[in-house]
């Protein structure tokens, strides 16, 4: 009984978005934002007040400790990062989700992990992430994410973070994220 | 990497048998590759997020599960940890009888202070130890450790890490006893510490 009134209900559902179709072709859902709780691992403001003054920095307060968070001079986000995970639900055509941005971090991509005979890969996807017409993509651990880099603060579980997402014909639209842990 | 497919292959193999032998009971270190015999694992000693150097035979007496990461990794590495912290939670009051360490392949960027952050952000009893090149190289054979780093076009990271996936289990002498595939549930590793720490 209780199957038959699901189907029922899931038949009504693909009517109406038969129906919503035709008008609303760049429809895009977004559902089950989250964001990893991760830390600033880079900043400890207070501790290393010395290292945001470029990679010469004298570190006026206790070198030895400090000393050796600047060698290398690499240009990477300091803060440490985190990743975001949704699922992106198309009810009309083919879209691309191009980009990312949000005030928690200061660099956003898109990756996908791959694991291939145990050896974790991680690559930004150049050309966006294809979302196929009245399809859905899952952005999830180990797989598709969006990657923050450079956090500006730490994000604590219970917290929320403002996400702008770019696709190519839905344009841009905001979702909320709470922060949790895995 | 061969060698370690070599490890596996032949531990799959010795299962196989155990399997057959009639004496053998059902054991829960099945569900991840167990070492048989144990490895008995190279020590080596990497400065840590206590503030100073520590080695690996200054951790024995109790078990610990090992992984090798970086933290500027998105999800596999803090997931690897988060699933640790599961386990400590799984043991209960056992939850401080194991260790639990993360080797980063990137000392570069992970002196000892980012991971103490980093690490004491799941546990404040978690371990990090900043891997340099000489050591990871000299150490990597027992754990057919694999770690690269490039920067592949449309990033703006300076460089990324691919790195093998895997976490160890040791026992209190620090042999390696099992080896569980990224994504292996907590539950399977906590009968796995488990069994270690009734032995």
């Amino acid at each position: 009984m209780r199957r038959s009134i699901a189907l029922l209900l899931w038949l009504f559902g693909l009517v109406l978005a038969a129906c919503a179709a035709p008008t609303t072709t760049t429809a895009m859902e977004i559902r089950d934002p989250w964001v990893r709780a991760a830390v600033n691992t880079a900043v400890a403001e207070d501790a290393m007040a010395g290292m945001e003054h470029g990679d010469n920095a004298t570190n006026s307060e206790s070198g030895e400790t400090t000393a050796g968070m600047n060698h290398g001079g690499e240009s990477m986000p300091a803060g440490g990062n985190s990743a975001a995970y949704m699922v992106l639900v198309s009810s009309g055509n083919a879209d691309r989700l191009l980009s990312a941005s949000t005030d928690a971090a200061t660099t956003v991509e898109i990756h996908e992990t791959q694991i291939d005979d145990g050896v974790m890969r991680m690559r930004p996807l150049v050309d966006g992430l294809a979302i196929p017409a009245g399809g859905q993509v899952e952005l999830k651990p180990g797989g598709y994410h969006i990657m923050l880099m450079g956090l500006t603060g730490d994000l604590d579980e219970g917290e929320q973070i403002t996400l702008t997402l770019n696709f190519e014909q839905a344009g841009a639209i905001e979702v909320q994220a709470p922060v949790r842990m895995p | 990497m061969r060698y370690f497919m070599l490890l596996v292959l032949t531990s799959l193999m010795l299962s196989g048998c155990a399997a057959f032998s009639p004496e053998a009971e059902p054991n829960s270190l099945d569900s991840g590759t167990v070492i048989e015999p144990p490895v008995v694992l190279t020590d080596f000693t990497l400065p840590s997020s206590l503030g100073r150097d520590l080695s690996l035979r200054e951790l024995q007496g109790k078990p610990t599960l090992l992984f090798f990461g970086y933290t500027f990794c998105p999800d596999v590495c803090p997931l690897t940890l988060s699933e640790f912290r599961k386990v400590k939670e799984n043991l209960g009051s056992d939850g401080d009888a194991v260790n639990y360490l993360f080797i980063s392949v990137d000392g570069e960027r992970d002196t000892p202070e980012v991971l103490a952050r980093y690490v004491q952000n799941f546990d404040p009893g978690f371990v990090g130890m900043q891997g340099d090149e000489a050591t990871l190289r000299r150490i990597g054979k027992d754990y057919g450790l694999f770690y690269q780093k490039n920067t592949p076009e449309g990033t703006g990271a300076a460089y990324l890490v691919d790195h093998s996936s895997a976490s160890y289990l040791l026992d209190a002498e620090g042999r390696m006893r099992v080896v569980y595939s990224f994504g292996t549930s907590p539950e399977t590793i906590t009968e796995g510490v488990q069994q270690l720490l009734e032995e």
